[in-house]
């Protein structure tokens, strides 16, 4: 099994666990499974080689925090058009998290878009430039109906309880290529709906847990502004903290040298220090070209606080970061609706997809231009999506929590390029063909990475545990 | 190489000594059972729903018997006959664990359950379901070492290693004892007092003393608080505040202080409010908080789900901090590992789910005298009241007065909340035409002036009339600054002629109408009316003010009775697929004792919750779990002290847990806190007096306890310990220091939440636990998160750390007071003076020649040569910040 008790933590494993990365380790047993005391190569954030050859290196998840509804954007309805303002023909779920009204089609037409056609509502400008590297799942199911319970699953594959994040158990999985910074990079996350759980470790080591660029909140904070905690000194300047360690170093010298958990103490703060001047370098956007600025669009008010995020995202990339999270969530300087739209679902879709709609595709490109596409998965989606049906008493129309069928999009390495799977029924209700669970979709992108889910474990309360629990399976129809 | 493993172990068999210990004792097994609750159990266990193959490798007679294949798995005395062993290593599609579970057993395991298996597969009870048992002393060569009777049990076996056991030098002692038991360091006075000190007893004095500190209860309190996941918050999404938990903490802290004895501290904090002990009423209820303050899912739409949510989050707790067991484990079915059937899980579940959370009032002292003055303040105006009513009435007047919600017809709707909480209001009940009619019997005919009582914070006028005649178009038309009940106040719309008989009273009002609480009708004519009608007024108001201003009673988070009922056992955890109905009762196998022992000593009777029942259940020594409850309590303050446990999993000593590296001393330890009348002081006192203890430092962490072993101090025990040599900690207690807004959180919200934490100077246990947003000091420093129990705390060390230490302002702010406080103590003497008291005070010890040239050539260094501008104090407050990020610092020798 790919796992590792925390009770055979030896001296020479805390030497390891803290010798190298912001992130964790990678165990060993992951790599080796006969060798259980066989020493990790350089420690927690090792990079590791996949016992499955991986297809994707990292993940960029473009998080789209509210529920984006699927039948406005990608998944066009006719029938549902057709038959707007009637009922629900069937029953639909047994808890819902408002009252439900009658159908109500699409406000926007949808075209197809690039040589494979995908479909798109109208409300997509740029987004179709790059339709034909977009994987689309129209067959999301089975999560909760309240936003913090989804956001958990999703983030977490529990809506309950404290669980590890996606991002974590990659951290803890795979390790990360660039030892001074973090394995698992989250940009500008919100603090609701189980904000810090959202990226946290839960029973895993600290190391694997999501740093965040930007302090969590809500509204959470602008990009512009965002910046890691702790790594600036204020007061002292980089060559007084030198002095600082050296001393702490004679003073090691003499009374403690030799201690292997003292000296990977004394390691550890060598390495903050060099992620000192890391960090900054990576954040620095100083460096990039205004042409490259402009595709994020940064030059637009709209579009400039999710580009920056993007193009962030694209940066941690290149610099080997694993997992790497993007938030379009409550950020009340640019839009204080998120994708929630139980009203006026017109005005509010529209904005939001005019803040994503350039910074992503500007992503996409630049990715692709640069070969990074090849080795990275961006992976675009909600917590859940909207129903077809209005909710009762609003005037301006919207839509409610819809968990029983719903989009997503995968693009890049290892998924099958512009191409839809799985659907739902003809009123964009319940999935139907290839439905795809939330810890199917876990599956899946564990698999992209090599990562076999029902044997990425770690012992906790009794029993290993897995990101997928006792379920998931991989949607082997969106691999290339 | 799997293949030559059989050829290797027979090879051996002659000479089995080579290979391990004896095997005749049983504790093979022990392994071997932990090795089959790895590998095999999930399907080959206690769980009937999952078994494959009907095989049982928890179950001798199952396991030895032959299968419908005719093959039999084990087969004592001959692996090659065992089915078992041909599996686990065979290398086609037949082993064991099938491929898709996983790698397979290591050959070190093959090589532990062959050697099981040829040594005839000795059976044993996993340890953990037997009752403790005591033992004799075990012998020892070195008969002048050990201090108590523990250390024989220590002793033994580092003999039997071959390991020369030691004693520490008392500066090393003095700082140990005093981070152990108060989470401070000595000053160095105390330093120089003890290791000056004569005195045969010296030792004992020094426990005595801090035992009994205020600051133990600070200290030990909090390790309880991470088994019992205290905190602030609900956490989870809605993050509400637990605004109240803070009396259960204090509670808490009190009884380690009290040394309540621990036997009662676990029947208060599971029932207190039902025990018979009028003295500690008020603890006892404060004690249930241990039942209310976990994680609950708000945010869950289901109410069925989200009841059977909380209850799976007591049991849990229950399970892994009183009696070490992953009872949570069987909610959806029998558990895979330990013999708890789902039937156990549901009936303690039953227990629960006739238990009600609810905050509730403590009748302290000051509270009831207070009430008692307010109830007689209110006796005494009732009085007047209806002395001015009966004036009123004898003078010829007469006033007939009605609740407004009840009127005969209308369709206003009646507020019992809201608006009119407390009171009862009429209003309508949405824009629309309201109206209402009350009926009025009237005796005298005469002219009756008419009022409303109402509140109304913008006008809404509407039609009054009487007997169908309209007496007045805009009735209702004053405002009286506000809406609520306060805001009520008596208007007179008129005087009309009422006749004998019944009379109707209509308002209407469109398209919304005032809060209307009652009406009068006064008879007018009468001497004096209107004066006393005002002292009426007046003398109710004064009632209403009372009212509003009643002494409150301290609340609490608590548990109390709720509706007695078993529970369907839930089909998978579901409970939406219901089985049968489980009587309530306890989980018995984790106890160790026989079930119709404990049935016939703690029945529930149908009238009960089985709380209290429960409560005695796991505190008995003799008939119930009360002796796997010492086993479970000893084993973590022997962690607590030693950092490391006997039993290193100490929430779960289940079958996946870690066995016990000392059986008999955890037995032995459990057995002495019961006779002990169950003194957790008396414990400390067995270990602290120990030679064990007075070890010196480890120099490699061991399971033998050979050596002291060192660990980096608690995230709370770092940050009063600079404040301490800050000179700014404050220990005295608190209540809820609030102000942190957990649910919805801004950035501003969550720099508040920083502040307060970074701006106080109260000792850490003191300040709120919010979940999900704790203290980022706190949490870099492994501080838990406090969803679930927590048994052990990682110790990490990271990167984050060493960040935090460097650049956290708090951390240096702290270094610039204490430099300042040794400055202005050491201003007319030597740097080489400053040096040692700095030494002296942050590591208790003299620094050496070499360490005294480091600092001062920092402190030059650092003033002259980086900066012009530093000041001197500058560069003594960045020697001891450095000082401060120092091994020596964080970790206890």
């Amino acid at each position: 099994m790919w796992n590792r008790s925390s009770s055979h933590l030896t001296r020479r494993n805390a030497l390891n666990r803290v010798a190298l990365g912001f992130g964790g380790m990678a165990f060993h047993s992951l790599m080796a499974e006969t060798s259980a005391d066989s020493v990790t190569v350089g420690g927690p954030l090792f990079p590791q080689e996949p016992k499955v050859p991986p297809k994707a290196k990292r993940i960029i998840f473009l998080f789209m925090h509210g529920g984006p509804s699927h039948i406005d954007l990608f998944d066009p309805k006719p029938v549902l058009t057709r038959d707007s303002g009637q009922q629900l023909p069937f029953s639909g779920s047994r808890v819902t998290f408002a009252q439900r009204g009658h159908l109500q089609g699409s406000p926007w037409r949808f075209r197809p878009c690039g040589d494979s056609g995908l479909p798109m509502s109208e409300l997509w400008q740029h987004l179709p430039e790059v339709a034909d590297d977009v994987c689309m799942i129209h067959s999301l199911c089975e999560t909760n109906v309240s936003h913090g319970g989804a956001c958990m699953k999703l983030h977490t594959g529990d809506e309950a309880q404290l669980r590890p994040s996606v991002g974590s158990w990659i951290s803890y999985g795979l390790g990360t290529e660039n030892q001074n910074l973090p394995s698992f990079i989250t940009i500008c996350p919100t603090s609701l709906h189980g904000g810090v759980n959202n990226f946290g470790s839960a029973f895993l080591p600290a190391i694997h847990a999501g740093v965040a660029l930007g302090t969590p909140g809500y509204p959470n904070s602008a990009a512009r502004d965002a910046t890691f905690e702790s790594l600036r000194n204020e007061r002292r300047s980089p060559a007084q903290q030198r002095l600082q360690l050296d001393l702490l170093r004679r003073l090691h010298s003499q009374r403690s040298s030799g201690d292997s958990e003292l000296d990977a103490r004394l390691e550890s703060f060598e390495l903050a220090f060099r992620m000192q001047t890391a960090a900054p370098e990576a954040t620095d956007m100083s460096a990039e070209s205004r042409t490259t600025q402009a595709l994020y669009g940064l030059d637009d008010p709209v579009t400039e606080n999710f580009g920056r995020e993007c193009l962030l995202a694209r940066r941690f990339a290149e610099r080997g970061v694993r997992f790497i999270q993007v938030s379009h969530a409550n950020s009340l300087p640019f839009n204080n609706e998120q994708w929630d739209q139980h009203s006026h679902l017109v005005r509010g879709h529209s904005m939001n997809v005019r803040q994503i709609d350039k910074p992503i595709t500007g992503l996409l490109t630049d990715l692709k231009q640069r070969g990074l596409l090849e080795d990275t998965l961006v992976l675009w989606g909600g917590e859940f999506g909207r129903t077809p049906t209005v909710q009762v008493g609003n005037a301006e129309f919207g839509r409610d929590h819809h968990t029983e069928g719903f989009t997503m999009w995968m693009a890049g390495a290892g998924v099958r390029q512009g191409f839809r799977y799985g659907s739902t029924d003809e009123y964009g209700y319940y999935a139907t063909e290839n439905r795809c669970t939330i810890h199917d979709l876990h599956a899946t992108l564990l698999h992209l990475l090599g990562l076999d889910h029902t044997r990425l474990t770690w012992p906790h309360n009794g029993r290993e545990f897995r990101l997928t629990d006792v379920y998931g399976e991989v949607a082997t129809g969106v691999l290339a | 190489m799997r293949p030559f493993i059989i050829a290797i172990m027979i090879s051996n068999w002659g000479g089995a000594s080579g290979l391990a210990e004896s095997t005749a004792t049983g504790k093979t097994h022990l392994q071997v059972q932990k090795l089959f609750a790895r590998h095999c159990l999930e399907c080959h266990g206690p769980d009937a729903e999952q078994r494959q193959a009907a095989l049982r490798l928890d179950d001798k007679t199952n396991a030895t018997t032959a299968q419908d294949s005719g093959r039999t798995a084990i087969v004592p005395g001959s692996p090659q006959k065992s089915e078992l062993l041909r599996r686990i290593v065979a290398k086609d599609e037949t082993r064991m664990p099938p491929r898709e579970a996983g790698a397979g057993l290591s050959t070190a395991e093959i090589q532990l359950v062959t050697r099981w298996i040829n040594d005839g597969a000795k059976w044993t009870t996993h340890w953990a379901f037997l009752p403790p048992e005591d033992h004799e002393l075990p012998p020892v060569r070195d008969s002048k070492w050990s201090r108590q009777p523990l250390d024989r049990f220590i002793l033994n076996p580092i003999e039997a290693a071959g390991v020369v056991p030691t004693t520490s030098d008392r500066r090393t002692l003095i700082r140990r004892i005093y981070i152990d038991l108060i989470g401070l360091p000595p000053t160095p006075q105390q330093v120089q007092d003890f290791q000056n000190s004569q005195s045969p007893d010296a030792w004992t004095k020094v426990i005595d003393e801090l035992l009994e500190s205020p600051l133990y209860g600070q200290r030990w309190g909090r390790h309880w608080l991470d088994v019992v996941r205290y905190a602030d918050s609900n956490g989870s999404d809605e993050n509400h505040a637990y605004p109240l938990a803070w009396r259960y903490r204090n509670y808490v802290i009190d009884a380690f202080d009290a040394d309540i004895p621990f036997d009662q501290f676990v029947q208060e904090q599971l029932a207190g409010d039902l025990l018979d002990s009028d003295a500690r009423r008020n603890e006892g209820i404060t004690a249930t908080a241990f039942l209310a303050i976990g994680t609950k899912i708000l945010a869950e739409k289901d109410p069925a789900k989200k009841q059977a949510d909380m209850v799976d989050e007591q049991i849990d707790t229950i399970g892994k901090a009183l009696l070490g067991f992953t009872l949570a484990c069987a909610r959806c079915h029998d558990h895979k590992f330990d013999p708890i059937p789902a039937d156990d899980y549901y009936a303690l579940a039953g227990i629960l789910h006739s238990t009600r959370m609810e905050d509730r009032a403590l009748e302290t002292d000051t509270f009831l005298t207070a009430k008692m003055r307010h109830d007689q303040q209110v006796t005494e105006l009732q009085a007047t009241l209806q002395k001015l009513e009966q004036k009123l009435t004898e003078n010829g007047n007469e006033i007939l007065f009605r609740q407004a919600e009840q009127f005969q017809r209308g369709n206003a709707a009646r507020l019992k909340t809201g608006y009119g909480e407390g009171i009862g209001i009429i209003s309508d009940p949405g824009a629309q035409k309201t109206w209402v009619e009350w009926d009025v019997a009237i005796k005298v005919p005469s002219k009756y002036l008419f009022q409303f009582r109402y509140a109304a914070l913008s006008a809404r006028p509407g039609i009054l009339s009487i007997n169908g005649r309209t007496v007045n178009e805009t009735a209702v038309n004053q405002t009286t600054g506000g809406w609520m009940p306060q805001h009520q106040k008596w208007i007179s719309e008129g005087t009309f002629a009422f006749l004998t008989g019944n009379n109707t009273i209509r308002f209407e009002s469109e398209p919304v109408m005032s809060h209307i609480d009652s009406i009068r009708l006064i008879r007018v004519g009468g001497a004096d009316w209107e004066h006393v009608l005002a002292d009426i007024d007046h003398t109710k108001t004064q009632l209403n003010a009372l009212a509003e201003n009643a002494p409150e009673p301290a609340r609490v988070m608590a548990v109390a009775e709720g509706e007695p009922h078993d529970v369907k056992l839930h089909m998978r955890g579901n409970h939406l697929s219901l089985g049968e109905i489980v009587q309530r009762g306890f989980p018995l196998l984790a106890s160790g004792v026989d079930s119709e022992t404990t049935d016939l000593n703690h029945p529930i009777d149908a009238a009960d919750s089985g709380r209290l029942q429960l409560a005695h259940w796991i505190t008995d020594s003799q008939n119930g779990a009360g002796r796997q409850l010492a086993r479970v309590i000893v084993n973590r303050v022997w962690q607590w002290h030693f950092g490391r446990a006997i039993v290193p999993s100490a929430n779960n000593f289940g079958l996946q847990g870690e066995l016990p590296t000392h059986p008999e001393l955890l037995d032995w330890l459990a057995l002495r806190l019961i006779e002990d009348n169950w003194s957790l002081k008396a414990l400390h006192r067995r270990i602290l007096n120990s030679a064990t203890y007075r070890q010196r430092t480890a120099t490699e962490p061991n399971s033998l306890f050979a050596g002291y072993a060192r660990r980096r101090m608690d995230a709370e025990v770092i940050r009063d310990t600079l404040l301490f040599h800050a000179g700014r900690l404050d220990v005295t207690s608190a209540e809820y220091l609030g102000g942190v807004k957990s649910q919805d959180p801004s950035p501003e919200d969550l720099r508040n939440n920083e502040d307060l934490h970074r701006n106080s100077d109260k000792r850490s246990v003191y300040l709120p636990v919010i979940r999900s947003n704790t203290y980022r000091f706190f949490t870099a420093f492994d501080f838990p998160n406090s969803t679930t129990s927590i048994g052990r705390r990682e110790m990490t060390t990271v990167p984050t750390q060493a960040l935090l230490m460097m650049n956290d302002p708090f951390l240096m702010d702290q270094a610039q007071r204490f430099a300042a406080s040794v400055l202005d103590a050491k201003s007319e003497l030597t740097e080489l003076t400053v040096i040692n008291e700095i030494y002296s005070r942050l590591f208790n010890r003299v620094p050496s020649t070499t360490e005294k040239e480091f600092a001062w050539d920092f402190v030059t260094t650092f003033s002259e040569a980086i900066d012009a501008n530093t000041s001197e104090q500058e560069a003594w407050a960045a020697l001891c910040h450095t000082l401060m990020l120092s091994g020596e610092f964080v970790y206890v020798e």
